[in-house]
C-alpha cells in the first residue's frame, strides 16, 4: 500500500515509479479512490436494479391483487406459487426494497461514489487519507450487499418486519418466518454496513480536514465537499447507535436477553422476557433513522447545488446561507426522531417538543429552495442531463418537503401516520430527490469517471420518463393516504372502505412499470459509454472546480505534476470583466479581483 | 383490459429503447459530434418543463376530480373537526410555496435557458433577500407550531373527559391477527390483567379469582405430564439419578395444592427446588442436572419443568395481592358498539407483537404495544346511520384496522365500530356477555350452549401465526 501513500509527498517523482498494475491491485483490491467509487457505483447500481425489481413484483400485487402473473412464479418460484405473490414474501419484498434502496443504493451508492471520487479530485489530494481504510471500506460494503442479496433466497425468506424492522415482530422466529434466519442475516448484513460507512466516513472528514491543497479554505469548497463533510459527520455520529440497536436486537434474539421485550404470549406460550421496552428499540433506531434521511438527501444537494450553479453560469445563490442552513439541518436532524414516534404512546409533552424542532427543519429547507430558485434566475441555463435531473431534485424537494410540515405536526400526523401519505412523502422528498441527485452527479461526472462522454439525447429521454414516472408513482399516494390507506398492506381488498380506490393503484403501478423500464435507457447508456463513448474533453461543462484540472486518464496521484494550487472559490462563473464565463479555482486573482468566497 | 395497458407502456419503452440503439449504432458510422450541449438542446427541455408543468397541475386537478370524493369523509369525532381545521390552514400554508415553486423553476428553466449570445447575471449574494426569506417561513411556521401545539394539546388532554364526562371505558386488545374489545363491566373499571394468565379460555389474560385457579391447575398438569414425559426419557436413556435427589413434590412450594394425587410415586430428581436455589444465588456455577449428562431431550423437558414453576410462583404472588377483578368485563369480537356524543376512553394492549388501533374516520390512532398500556379519549359524534346518508353509501361502516406491520394476515385485522344512539347502545351492551359467564360457558362440559362458544376467542389460535420458523439455508 505504501505506494498509493508515496505520492502525498513524492510528487516529482511520480513519473519514475509507475506502479505495476496488476488485475487484482487495480480493479479488485484497488486503493485508488477513484476505483474505488467506481466499484461503490456499480455495486449501487446492481443493488438499485434488484430493489426496483423487487418493487415492481409487489406493486403489480397491489394493483392486481390475487390476479395471476405467471413471469413471478418464473422468478420467485415458491414464494408465488401459481403467480400470486405470497403474503409474506409481499413483506419481505416490501422490507428489502426499503433497507437496500436506503442503506446500500442513497447511502453507501451516494456517498460512497461521489464522496470518493470528489472530495480528493476538488480539494487537491492525491487520494484518501487512508486508502487502505477506504479500500476495507468497499469491501465491507461489498460483503454486507452480498449477505442482504443471500438472505433473499433462503428457505424461511428474508427478513420481513418492515425495513426499520421494530421488535417484538423482528425479535421472535414465532412472529412471522421473515423473523428466523432471515433477519439473523439482515442484522449481519447491516452491521458490517455500519462498519463500511464508519471506515468510509472518518476517512472523508480526516481527508476534508488535512488534505486540502495550498489556498483551499474551508470557505473555498465547492459545496459538494460541504455536502459529503456534513454527512460524514452525521454519519459518524448517528450510525453507532444503530449498531447498538442491532447488537441488543442480536441479544434478545438469540441470548435470552430482554431489552426490547415485556409480557408477550406468542406461539401458544408466555415469554419469559419481561422487564424491556420494545419503544427503547424505536428511540435508538429513529435516533440513527432521522439523520439517516440527511444522510442520504445532503450529497444530493452538494452535487445539485455543484450541477446547478454550473450550468447556470453563474455563482450559486447565497454560498454561506448554503453551507449555514446545511449545517443547521444536520443539527436540527439529531433532535427530530420522535416525529416517527408520535402515536406510540409518548407523553404528550415530549411529542410537542418533538413538533417544535421537526418544524424548525422547515426553515434551512425553504432558503435552500429560494437560493436555488435565486441561482436560475437570470443564468444562462445550459440544459444538460444533469441539469434536468438537478432541477427534477429541486421540483421534488419542494412538493415533497411541503408534506413534511404535515407529518412533523403531530395533530395531522396522527391520521396520516403510517399510510401511504407518508409514503407518497419520504419516496418524493427523500427517495426520488437522492435518486435524482445520484443521477445528476453520475451524467456530470461521467466524463472525470470514465473519461468518455454519456449519449445526452439517451439521457434526456431517461430524465423526462423518470421524471414523469416518479410523480406518477408517488403523487397519486396521497391520496391513498388521505382515504385512510394504511401502508405494508398485502392487498387493500379487505375493507369495503377502500373499494373505490382499486383504480388509483392501477395508475401507479403502470406508472411503476414506466419508470423502472426506462432506467434500461440508463444502463444502456451508462455501460455503452464506458466502453464506446465519445472520448470526454478536459473539461466538458466548463467548470470551476479542481477536477477538471486533472488528465483525463486514469493515474493514481491524480495529477501528474504539483497539485495546483487555489486562489478563488469555485463559481466564478460569469464574473464581469473576464472573457470567459468561468474561471477555474487554480487561476490567481486578477490586478484588483475580489474574491466573492473569502 | 389493464393487463393490455401495461402491456403497450412496456412495448413502447421497449420500442424507444431500440429506436435509440439504432440511433447510437448508425452514430458510429458518422464523423464524432461535439458532445456538447446545443441551443436546440436546452430549448427543447425548456418547453418540456413548461409541458410538464401544465400537465403536473392538471395532473393534480384530474386526480382530484376523481378520487376526491374517495377520501375519508368528515371527521366523526369531535376532536376531529379541530383536527381537520388544521389540515385545512395547513394545506393552503404549504400548497402556495409548493405551487410558486414549482411554476417559477419551470418558468425560469425556460425564460433563462440558454443561449449562446446571453451572459449571466454575476449575483452571488444578498443579505437582504435571505434574510427575507429566512425570517418570512419562520415567523409563518411558529404560528403553525403554536396553533399545532393547542390542537395537539385539546386532542391529547384526557384528563378533563375521565374526571368530568363519566367515559365509556374500553380496552382494545390485539394479537396476531384479530382485535377484541372490552367494556368496563358493573364496576366501571377494566380489571387487571397478566399475560401469564393467557390460556385457552381466557385470551385476554384476564384476573380473576376462577381464572387463577383454572391457570394455576392447568400448570399444574402440564407439569404432571412432563414429569411421567422425563421419567419415560430418563428410563429410555438409561439414566441414573443421584441417590440423594428428591422425590417430586409439584407443590413443594405453591400455595394451592388441589392435587394430591400426582405426588410421591415418580423416582425423578426435583427441579423445581434446583430452579428455586438459582434464584437465590447459590448453583450457578455447579451444574444441578449433571446426572442429565449431554441428554438433549432430557435437559430440554427439565427446562420447561422449571419455566412452569417460575410460571406457577409469578401468578400466585400477584394472586396474592389486591387486584381488580375483571369478571364483570364485557368481551366482544367482530364489531364493537359505542354511544353517539359520549366520551370514549380507550386503553390498548398487545398480546405479541406491536400493533396499531387506527380509526381513521375518528383521526384516532394510537399504537398497542406488549407490555405497556397506551390510551387515546374521544367523542364521536355522528352515528353509523347518519354517515350513510351523508355519504350517500348505504353500506358504510366504520372501521378499526390495524395499522403497525405485524406478521402476514396485517391486512386484514379489523373490526367494525357501530356508532348508534344511547338507546340502541344500551339495549346492544345488555345483550353482551361477561367475562365470567364466557369462561364459565368454556370450562364446562363440551355440549354446553353453543351460541356463548361462538363469541369465544380461542387463545391458541395462531395459525397464521405458526407459519414455518427458521431452518436453516440448504
Amino acid at each position: 500500500m505504501s505506494h498509493v501513500i508515496d505520492h502525498g509527498h513524492a510528487a516529482d517523482d511520480h513519473q519514475d515509479h509507475h506502479h505495476h498494475e496488476t488485475f487484482f491491485n487495480k480493479y479488485v483490491f484497488s486503493q485508488d479512490h477513484k476505483m474505488i467509487s467506481k466499484q461503490f457505483l456499480i455495486t449501487a447500481i446492481i443493488m438499485g436494479i434488484i430493489a426496483m425489481l423487487m418493487s415492481t413484483a409487489f406493486r403489480l400485487q397491489l394493483a392486481y391483487p390475487g390476479e395471476k402473473f405467471p413471469i413471478l412464479e418464473t422468478f420467485l418460484g415458491k414464494w408465488a406459487k401459481d403467480g400470486v405473490l405470497d403474503p409474506s414474501f409481499y413483506l419481505a419484498l416490501v422490507t428489502i426494497h426499503g433497507t437496500i434502496m436506503v442503506f446500500f443504493v442513497l447511502t453507501g451508492g451516494l456517498s460512497g461514489t461521489f464522496s470518493n471520487l470528489l472530495i480528493p479530485l476538488q480539494i487537491g489530494a492525491r487520494d484518501m487519507a487512508s486508502g487502505f481504510l477506504n479500500m476495507l471500506s468497499y469491501w465491507f460494503f461489498f460483503v454486507s450487499s452480498a449477505i442482504m442479496v443471500y438472505s433473499v433466497v433462503i428457505e424461511t425468506g428474508p427478513a420481513s418486519g418492515g425495513w426499520t424492522v421494530y421488535p417484538p415482530l423482528s425479535a421472535l422466529p414465532q412472529a412471522m418466518p421473515g423473523s428466523g434466519l432471515g433477519m439473523t442475516l439482515w442484522l449481519v448484513s447491516m452491521s458490517i454496513f455500519i462498519v463500511s460507512s464508519l471506515l468510509g466516513s472518518l476517512n472523508y472528514i480526516v481527508t476534508i480536514i488535512n488534505l486540502r491543497t495550498v489556498g483551499m479554505k474551508m470557505t473555498r469548497l465547492p459545496l459538494t465537499i460541504w455536502a459529503f463533510f456534513i454527512t460524514a459527520i452525521l454519519g459518524v455520529l448517528s450510525f453507532p447507535v444503530l449498531l447498538a440497536a442491532a447488537l441488543l436486537l442480536i441479544f434478545d434474539r438469540s441470548m435470552g436477553t430482554s431489552f426490547y421485550l415485556s409480557d408477550i404470549f406468542i406461539g401458544g406460550q408466555a415469554l419469559e422476557q419481561t422487564g424491556g421496552s420494545p419503544i427503547l428499540y424505536q428511540h435508538l433506531f429513529w435516533f440513527l433513522g432521522h439523520p439517516e434521511v440527511y444522510i442520504v438527501l445532503l450529497p444530493a444537494l452538494g452535487l445539485a447545488s455543484e450541477v446547478i450553479a454550473t450550468n447556470s453560469r453563474k455563482p450559486i445563490f447565497g454560498y454561506r446561507a448554503m453551507i449555514a442552513s446545511m449545517l443547521g439541518i444536520a443539527f436540527l436532524s439529531f433532535i427530530v426522531w420522535g416525529h416517527h414516534m408520535f402515536i406510540t404512546g409518548m407523553n404528550p409533552f415530549l411529542g410537542s417538543v418533538f413538533v417544535f424542532t421537526t418544524l424548525l427543519v422547515a426553515i434551512p429547507s425553504a432558503v435552500k429552495v429560494f437560493n436555488y430558485l435565486t441561482t436560475l434566475w437570470k443564468g444562462n441555463l445550459v440544459l444538460t442531463p444533469a441539469m434536468m435531473f438537478g432541477i427534477g431534485l429541486v421540483s421534488f424537494f419542494i412538493t415533497g418537503g411541503v408534506t413534511g410540515i404535515i407529518l412533523g405536526d403531530s395533530a395531522l400526523d396522527i391520521n396520516v401516520h403510517d399510510t401511504y401519505f407518508v409514503v407518497a412523502h419520504f419516496h418524493i422528498v427523500m427517495g426520488s430527490s437522492a435518486i435524482f441527485g445520484m443521477f445528476a452527479g453520475i451524467y456530470h461526472w461521467f466524463p472525470r469517471m470514465y473519461g468518455r462522454m454519456m449519449n445526452k439525447k439517451i439521457g434526456y429521454a431517461h430524465f423526462w420518463l423518470t421524471f414523469v414516472g416518479a410523480y406518477g408513482v408517488f403523487f397519486p399516494q396521497h391520496f391513498l393516504g388521505l382515504a385512510g390507506v394504511p401502508r405494508r398492506y398485502y392487498a387493500n381488498t379487505e375493507f369495503p372502505m377502500f373499494d373505490g380506490l382499486v383504480d388509483i393503484n392501477v395508475l401507479v403501478t403502470s406508472f411503476a412499470i414506466l419508470a423502472a423500464a426506462a432506467q434500461a435507457l440508463f444502463l444502456f447508456n451508462f455501460f455503452y459509454s464506458i466502453w464506446r463513448g465519445p472520448k470526454a474533453p478536459q473539461n466538458p461543462w466548463n467548470s470551476n472546480t479542481l477536477e477538471w484540472t486533472a488528465p483525463v486518464e486514469h493515474m493514481h496521484g491524480n495529477w501528474p505534476g504539483e497539485i495546483p494550487h487555489v486562489y478563488r472559490w469555485a463559481y466564478d462563473y460569469s464574473k464581469p470583466g473576464k472573457e470567459k464565463d468561468f474561471v477555474p479555482q487554480n487561476i490567481p486573482m486578477g490586478d484588483g479581483e475580489m474574491d466573492e468566497g473569502h | 383490459m389493464d393487463f393490455l395497458i401495461l402491456a403497450i407502456i412496456i412495448l413502447a419503452v421497449v420500442a424507444i429503447f431500440q429506436l435509440l440503439k439504432i440511433y447510437e449504432l448508425s452514430r458510429e458510422l458518422r464523423p464524432d459530434e461535439a458532445p456538447v450541449i446545443t441551443e436546440a438542446d436546452s430549448r427543447m427541455n425548456a418547453r418540456l418543463g413548461i409541458v410538464f408543468i401544465i400537465g403536473f397541475f392538471t395532473f393534480i386537478l384530474w386526480c382530484i376530480y376523481k378520487w376526491g370524493d374517495k377520501l375519508l369523509p368528515e371527521p366523526a369525532s369531535k376532536h376531529g373537526v379541530e383536527i381537520d381545521q388544521l389540515w385545512d390552514v395547513t394545506m393552503v400554508i404549504i400548497g402556495i410555496p409548493f405551487i410558486i415553486c414549482n411554476v417559477l423553476l419551470f418558468f425560469f428553466l425556460n425564460k433563462y435557458r440558454y443561449k449562446k449570445t446571453n451572459k449571466a447575471d454575476f449575483f452571488a449574494h444578498s443579505n437582504k433577500l435571505e434574510a427575507i426569506w429566512t425570517v418570512v417561513p419562520a415567523i409563518v411556521l411558529s404560528a403553525l407550531i403554536i396553533y399545532g401545539l393547542r390542537v395537539w394539546n385539546d386532542v391529547t388532554d384526557h384528563t378533563s373527559i375521565s374526571a368530568n364526562e363519566n367515559p365509556v371505558n374500553i380496552e382494545l386488545y390485539a394479537r396476531q391477527f384479530d382485535w377484541t374489545a372490552r367494556y368496563a363491566g358493573a364496576d366501571k373499571k377494566l380489571g387487571d390483567a397478566n399475560f401469564q394468565m393467557i390460556n385457552g379460555s381466557n385470551a385476554l389474560g384476564l384476573i380473576t379469582p376462577e381464572a387463577i385457579t383454572d391457570r394455576l391447575a392447568e400448570i399444574t398438569k402440564d407439569s404432571v405430564a412432563l414429569r411421567a414425559k422425563l421419567d419415560e426419557q430418563v428410563r429410555l436413556e438409561g439414566i441414573i439419578f443421584p441417590k440423594k435427589s428428591k422425590p417430586v413434590d409439584p407443590h413443594a412450594h405453591g400455595a394451592a395444592s388441589h392435587d394430591a394425587g400426582a405426588e410421591h410415586h415418580t423416582p425423578a430428581p426435583n427441579p423445581e427446588a434446583h430452579a428455586k436455589e438459582g434464584e437465590h444465588g447459590g448453583g450457578h456455577h455447579e451444574d444441578p442436572y449433571a446426572w442429565a449428562g449431554n441428554s438433549k431431550p432430557v435437559r430440554a423437558i427439565v427446562d420447561e419443568l422449571e419455566r412452569l414453576s417460575r410460571m406457577k410462583r409469578s401468578i400466585e404472588t400477584f394472586a396474592k395481592k389486591r387486584f381488580t377483578s375483571s369478571g364483570d368485563d364485557l368481551l366482544v369480537k367482530g364489531e364493537f358498539h359505542l354511544p353517539v356524543n359520549k366520551a370514549v376512553l380507550f386503553q390498548f394492549r398487545a398480546q405479541d407483537v406491536i400493533h396499531s388501533a387506527y380509526m381513521p374516520h375518528f383521526r384516532v390512532q394510537m399504537n398497542a404495544v406488549p407490555g405497556m398500556k397506551t390510551n387515546f379519549a374521544f367523542t364521536p359524534t355522528i352515528t353509523t346511520a347518519q354517515m350513510r346518508e351523508k355519504t350517500k353509501n348505504p353500506t358504510f361502516d366504520y372501521y378499526l384496522l390495524c395499522n403497525k406491520i405485524c406478521g402476514n394476515a396485517h391486512y386484514n385485522m379489523k373490526m367494525v365500530i357501530v356508532v348508534e344512539d344511547q338507546a340502541s347502545y344500551d339495549n346492544w351492551i345488555k345483550e353482551q356477555k361477561t367475562f365470567a359467564t364466557q369462561m364459565a360457558a368454556l370450562l364446562a362440559p363440551p355440549a354446553a350452549d353453543s351460541t356463548i362458544t361462538q363469541t369465544l376467542v380461542p387463545a391458541t389460535d395462531t395459525t397464521m401465526a405458526k407459519a414455518p420458523t427458521a431452518k436453516p439455508a440448504k
